[in-house]
């Protein structure tokens, strides 16, 4: 009967006695001990001991000195070091005999940083991927930063806004003057124009009538919010509003301001929503031209975004483009309401293709000082 | 959990929490700027070469789920850039000699040149877009001076702070 039994591992007794302090070897040999844990501790302390050993020299040496100049007692350096010595020895005599580690006195013990590093490595990893299958992994996140960080947000926000206030009041009585005269003449030309928009809109109506068209996107309705923070780094160009599914946004909601296309919502959290400018990097929009309903591809870029321009692609070469002609949202758009404008072209020119023109066109907003939006209270999907 | 270390829990997540709101509300808004030093960034290397790995790694994969909740279609993408870079200035602690000011602040533009590097690599290169030249004067430089002011400015006070913080009060 052949012995099955495992062999007993090699038992290793180390005690005080098992090492030379003095000269820091072991008094004998200990088999496989090389790479063990409690040998790579002995070693390294050992080392330090040899190394306090030698300091000790020295504070002997020292004292015997300070004997013959009592002035040189006053340092105390070489006394701590001995005692460190000593203390070195008892805390190896006290690891070998009780095989414990001395107590760790870091802020975050018993956690190895390395695991943690691959822990929250891999929940990074899976957070992505789920938010990319998933929408509704954001939500404890948003939930979590709309009790958090938006009413900080909201608080700091609104100091600026006072602040900015006060600034503007601080005006010259001459420059009010200036600025209530331009008014004047603004209001007298925009009377103007309204009394042809009235009846131009009374034009409208008839000819609507005339042809049982039910104008559907006449009136959106609309709330109005504060931009309360901006992305700091110019890769991203998107910014949070302090309205979220508490005042009912919803995502893909679209966004104005001063009349023309701001973006669209692409998160929301119970009190606040992220929006997506249609200059940034990753935005396109399907616009069309006011003039010829010439369909064509609006998107941002980063190296644009400085100039406050957006790009437009694929206009077939026979199409008429003219400067200044609007762009507005088009119908065959999945995400943009129709017919919003979003602004007007500065250049164009025929494609190396010979097949498509491209050009550039400046939105009517301007997205390097948003302050408020509004946000259509509609999304294309509910209004198929 | 003794009363100290909530105690440091509640000023560290504060810290964050002003860094963020310091960030993208206060900075963003000075309109001349345009940029913000990128303060989370700071405040990571910062925790990370004072204290150690693993504080630099929380801080880092908080405030970065924090610009990820914010600003970012992708959850976890920032979070994971601030883990990383809280571990490797946790790394940098044991290597150098931390009451030097120079290499601290030589070690932060590094990790904020990765922090770009991967952006660009992540959101452009991928896209087949190749425009360096630009991103590095236009997007990057700017940035860069104004972390490397904020991370000039900040790093006594705050790597004082830890230090106090890290003592234990005698019972």
């Amino acid at each position: 009967m052949p012995n099955f039994k495992k062999r007993p591992s090699q038992k290793i007794h180390i005690n005080k006695e098992s090492f030379d302090l003095s000269s820091g070897k072991f008094k004998e040999h200990f088999g496989d001990i090389k790479n063990s844990k409690t040998a790579r501790y002995i070693r390294r302390r050992t080392e330090q001991h040899a190394k306090d050993r030698a300091a000790s020299e020295r504070y002997t040496e020292f004292s015997r000195m300070a004997k013959q100049k009592p002035k040189l007692r006053d340092a105390d350096a070489p006394k701590t070091l001995q005692e460190k010595g000593t203390e070195t020895v008892s805390k190896v005599v006290k690891y070998v005999k009780g095989h414990k580690k001395p107590r760790d006195e870091r802020a975050v013990r018993h956690i190895n940083p390395k695991h943690l590093l691959w822990i929250l490595a891999a929940v990074c990893l899976i957070l992505i991927i789920l938010s990319g299958v998933n929408e509704k992994i954001r939500r404890p996140f948003m939930d979590a930063a709309s009790v958090i960080v938006v009413p900080v947000q909201k608080g700091v926000n609104s100091i600026g806004l006072w602040l900015s206030d006060k600034l503007e009041a601080q005006k010259t009585l001459e420059a009010l003057e200036q600025e209530n005269q331009d008014l004047k003449n603004q209001v007298e030309s925009l009377n103007m124009s309204l009394t042809m928009l009235h009846q131009k809109e009374l034009e409208l109506e008839r000819l609507q009538e005339l042809f049982k068209i039910q104008d559907q996107y006449s009136a959106y309705d609309m709330v109005a919010a504060h931009v309360i923070s901006k992305d700091s780094g110019k890769w991203f160009s998107t910014f949070t509003i302090d309205k979220g599914t508490n005042d009912g946004i919803t995502r893909d909601m679209n966004v104005l301001a001063s009349g023309g296309l701001v973006g669209i919502v692409i998160e929301t959290g119970p009190g606040f929503s992220t929006v997506r400018s249609i200059i940034d990097d990753e935005s396109f929009v399907s616009a069309q031209f006011e003039d010829t309903s010439e369909l064509c591809m609006l998107n941002g870029s980063l190296t644009l975004m400085e100039q406050n321009l957006l790009e437009f692609r694929d206009v077939s070469a026979d199409v008429m483009i003219s400067m200044n002609s609007a762009l507005l949202t088009s119908h065959v758009s999945s995400r943009y309401l129709p017919g919003l404008l979003i602004g007007y072209v500065v250049d164009y020119q025929l494609d190396a293709n010979d097949l498509t023109q491209s050009g550039h066109i400046k939105p009517v907003v301007d997205f390097a000082d948003l302050q408020e939006v509004l946000i259509i209270t509609k999304t294309k999907q509910t209004s198929d | 959990m003794s009363l100290y270390r909530i105690r440091n829990f509640i000023i560290t997540a504060v810290l964050v929490v002003l860094a963020f709101v310091l960030q993208t509300t206060v900075f963003s808004r000075i309109h001349f700027l345009g940029y913000a030093p990128n303060l989370l960034l700071v405040l990571t290397f910062i925790y990370g070469y004072s204290d150690s790995r693993i504080v630099g790694m929380l801080i880092g994969f908080f405030s970065g789920l924090l610009m990820d909740v914010f600003f970012c279609d992708v959850i976890g993408y920032h979070a994971l850039v601030f883990l990383l870079i809280g571990f490797v200035s946790g790394i940098w602690n044991s290597l150098f000699y931390s009451d030097d000011l120079y290499i601290p602040l030589l070690l932060l533009v590094l990790s904020d040149l990765f922090y770009h590097a991967v952006c660009f690599v992540v959101w452009y290169v991928l896209k087949a877009r190749f425009e360096l030249g630009y991103y590095l004067i236009r997007v990057m430089l700017p940035e860069f001076l104004l972390t490397f002011i904020a991370g000039l400015l900040l790093y006594k006070p705050v790597s004082a702070l830890i230090y106090k913080l890290k003592e234990v009060p005698e019972q």
